[in-house]
């Protein structure tokens, strides 16, 4: 009796440690990071042969690199809710203003030196989306999503690091910043959208037109004449259709499909649709009256035409195989997309390489929101995955 | 005895008027008229548009035919008994003649008028989707749909001008045709697709344009994304395989395409973790924040969301984390 129970005390303890020895193989990395061999770490040592780390300091800016010679550099770390490039005065030097997400904080980059300032404080918690004049003194952001929105006009100060601000009534479903430093934006009305232009120096509002039904986008243009290019919100299961805005007057353009979306300027447009089970875009030259496809398959919302010649945009491209049911899938977010950017004429029909972020920086960026600074110098764009903004020098020499 | 004398007078004065009110032929059966008929009947701009003579009794047969689109003679159609083009921008008026020289001697011209115009039907489902979604929704079955007819012959149509017959399956909506009606609303019904058609004219009857199109209906989605306190939502939907940094994450169920009425009320709205049902703590049912024991942990999360008058109208889906 005493040996039995010895015996089976004894395979109890041996299945035990057996257990113990398996959970160590599986599981037993009590810190996986700190797996550091041949480094005693004595510290402290007298050996002139030692050679210690230099600590480095803790960042107190964000780690980019303003003034760096390449062409593309990222300027923040931290997500972005709008951004511009700015001139406060007609001698003053351009410097790129940003939103930050979640506070609503804007800041300043002297394009330069670098340097970075906060020009505003005033925190307007969880903005996410927003827009500043080209004088750099008012900024229009939402705040919150959903019915819980608002949306706050700002007039930056040049004498504190505080806004004055107030909330615009309403819903709003669109807004973006126009060169004559006004706001243009897009409130429901019955069944329909108006568009309206605001003032902030003069806190006058102008009716622009209006859009015969609710659920539209709008790639607005860069003045409040436009042409502002307008479709149903786009999906692969629903047609949609292309209208531009000029002056105020509706003019149908001849695109149409599933899966329609569209960025133009006064030269003409680039859409994009499901035609035959396949992702394909084309260019429609205006002046020409033509209408072909394009060399690449092109995102609509990853284009903007340039302002000094309205023939060409800068797009963020992949080269991959699209699925037939896009841009579905990237507006979801299931699918990323790793782009390069791509000049593309609707005169020439012809797209031309500009960089890979891949190649140039090793980084992967499925671009949005493109935006050209003053003349065309430099172009801006977010990176969708992270928020953050980045810069490309596109005619370095126009400054 | 002056009523019949009148009477014999006008018969006297306007004798083709009378002859005609009771012998037209094509009225009585007798030859058909023969015509030019458009495929569509109603073009858009740029559609490829064909002409054909309808002749069922072969008036046409050994005449001479001559086409002239806008004027000009298309000498490739030369006797043809059709011609295809292509329909001109939206608000322009082209004429389409087709002249038969008889056999027998003595020419007879039809003539068909295209006018383009641009008929878009725009579907705007009643549907919910995330606010940062920039796509459309899609219906889903009982939800309801908002439809919008817009005509542009150059400039947008005033709707008020028409009247407009809208059909859903077919069948006519809304009591019959409505002037100014370019706006409905309908509940989606059941199948794959629904088939939307309208038809605008003009307050004489005259038909303007008629179009219809395939609507698919889809079963309502979802989507777990990570809801961060600061910046909102991130835009990349969580899967087992994202990397988690932190010990708390609060999650936000997305529901694509299902019935709003039914996302503002929802009937069932359950978290379940490691299968057992959760209470999540705040006002907004869709939305659970989740703190790591610490150590490595592997959390089973489920959300389901349903209506009970509808069952269709839910959807329910799982995400296994790792913390």
């Amino acid at each position: 009796m005493k040996r039995t129970l010895l015996i089976i005390g004894g395979v109890g303890i041996i299945c035990i440690l057996a257990g113990v020895w398996a959970y160590f193989l599986f599981f037993g990395t009590p810190n996986p990071d700190g797996g550091v061999f041949a480094n005693f770490n004595l510290g402290n040592t007298d050996d002139p042969t030692v050679v210690l780390p230099a600590i480095e300091p803790e960042p107190t800016q964000p780690l980019v690199d303003v003034t760096s010679p390449d062409r593309l550099r990222q300027l923040t770390t931290q997500p972005v809710a709008g951004f511009a490039e700015v001139m406060i005065t007609a001698s003053s030097t351009p410097e790129i203003r940003y939103i930050e997400a979640g506070t609503g904080h804007i800041y300043s980059i002297d394009l330069e030196t670098g340097e970075e300032v906060r020009v505003s404080a005033t925190t307007i918690p969880l903005t996410n989306t927003g827009a500043l004049t080209p004088n750099g003194q008012f900024a229009m952001m939402q705040s919150g999503s959903g019915i819980g929105s608002e949306h706050v006009i700002g007039i930056i100060s040049t004498t504190s690091d505080e806004l004055r601000n107030f909330a615009i009534p309403g819903t709003i479903t669109s807004f973006a910043a126009t060169a004559e430093n006004t706001f243009v934006y897009a409130a429901p009305a019955g069944n329909s959208l108006v568009v309206r232009a605001y003032n902030p120096s003069t806190n006058t509002v102008a009716e622009l037109f209006q859009i015969p039904f609710r659920d539209a986008t709008i790639a607005w243009g860069t003045t409040e004449t436009g042409p502002h290019y307008v479709y149903p919100q786009t999906t692969s299961r629903l047609e949609g259709y292309v209208y531009s805005y000029t002056d105020g007057v509706a003019a149908r353009e001849s695109a149409s499909g599933f899966g329609l979306s569209a960025v133009g300027s006064s030269a003409g447009y680039i859409f994009s649709e499901v035609q035959n089970g396949e992702y394909n875009t084309y260019a429609t030259n205006k002046s020409a009256s033509e209408t072909n496809a394009t060399p690449l398959t092109i995102i609509p919302e990853k284009c903007v035409f340039a302002q000094t010649d309205p023939s060409v945009a800068i797009c963020g491209i992949a080269l991959i195989e699209y699925p037939f049911q896009m841009p579905d899938p990237w507006y979801k977010g299931e699918v990323r997309l790793n782009d390069d950017l791509w000049e593309y004429s609707i005169d020439s029909e012809s797209a031309s390489l500009l960089i890979s972020p891949e190649n140039a920086t090793g980084r992967q960026l499925d671009i949005i929101r493109p935006q050209f600074g003053i003349d065309d110098a430099n172009l801006y764009f977010q990176n969708k995955i992270d928020q953050t903004l980045w810069i490309y020098e596109y005619n370095p020499f126009t400054n | 005895m002056l009523l019949r004398v009148l009477l014999l007078a006008l018969i006297i004065l306007f004798p083709s008027a009378v002859v005609t009110a009771q012998f037209d032929a094509a009225q009585f059966g007798g030859t058909p008229q023969i015509t030019i008929t458009l495929d569509p009947t109603h073009p858009s701009p740029g559609d490829l548009v064909t002409a054909s003579i309808d002749d069922y009794a072969g008036g046409v047969y050994g005449s001479e035919i001559t086409w002239r689109y806008d004027g000009s003679v298309v000498e490739s159609a030369a006797n043809q008994r059709q011609i295809q083009f292509v329909a001109g921008t939206a608000g322009s008026n082209t004429v389409v003649e087709a002249t038969l020289q008889r056999p027998q001697g003595g020419a007879e011209t039809l003539r068909a008028a295209v006018n383009p115009v641009y008929m878009d039907i725009i579907i705007e489902p009643q549907t919910r989707v995330p606010d940062w979604y920039i796509g459309r929704s899609l219906p889903s079955l009982g939800s309801q749909i908002n439809a919008t007819v817009l005509l542009n012959n150059g400039s947008f149509i005033d709707p008020q001008s028409l009247v407009y017959t809208w059909r859903i399956n077919n069948k006519v909506i809304e009591g019959g045709p409505i002037r100014g009606g370019n706006q409905v609303a309908f509940p989606t019904p059941r199948g794959a697709s629904v088939v939307v058609s309208v038809t605008a004219t003009t307050p004489a009857g005259d038909t303007i344009a008629r179009r219809a199109v395939s609507v698919n209906i889809v079963l309502p989605e979802l989507g777990f994304y990570e809801k961060h306190a600061l910046y909102g939502m991130r835009y990349f939907p969580l899967t087992a395989s994202t990397p988690l940094v932190g010990s708390i994450l609060t999650l936000q169920a997305e529901p694509f395409f299902l019935d709003t009425r039914v996302y503002n009320r929802p009937d069932v709205a359950e978290w379940e973790i490691n299968s057992t049902r959760t209470d999540n703590g705040t006002n907004n049912p869709y939305e659970i924040t989740l703190r790591s024991n610490g150590g490595n942990s592997r959390t089973n999360v489920n959300f389901h969301v349903r209506s009970l008058q509808e069952v269709l109208q839910g959807s329910e889906e799982n995400i296994t984390l790792n913390f």
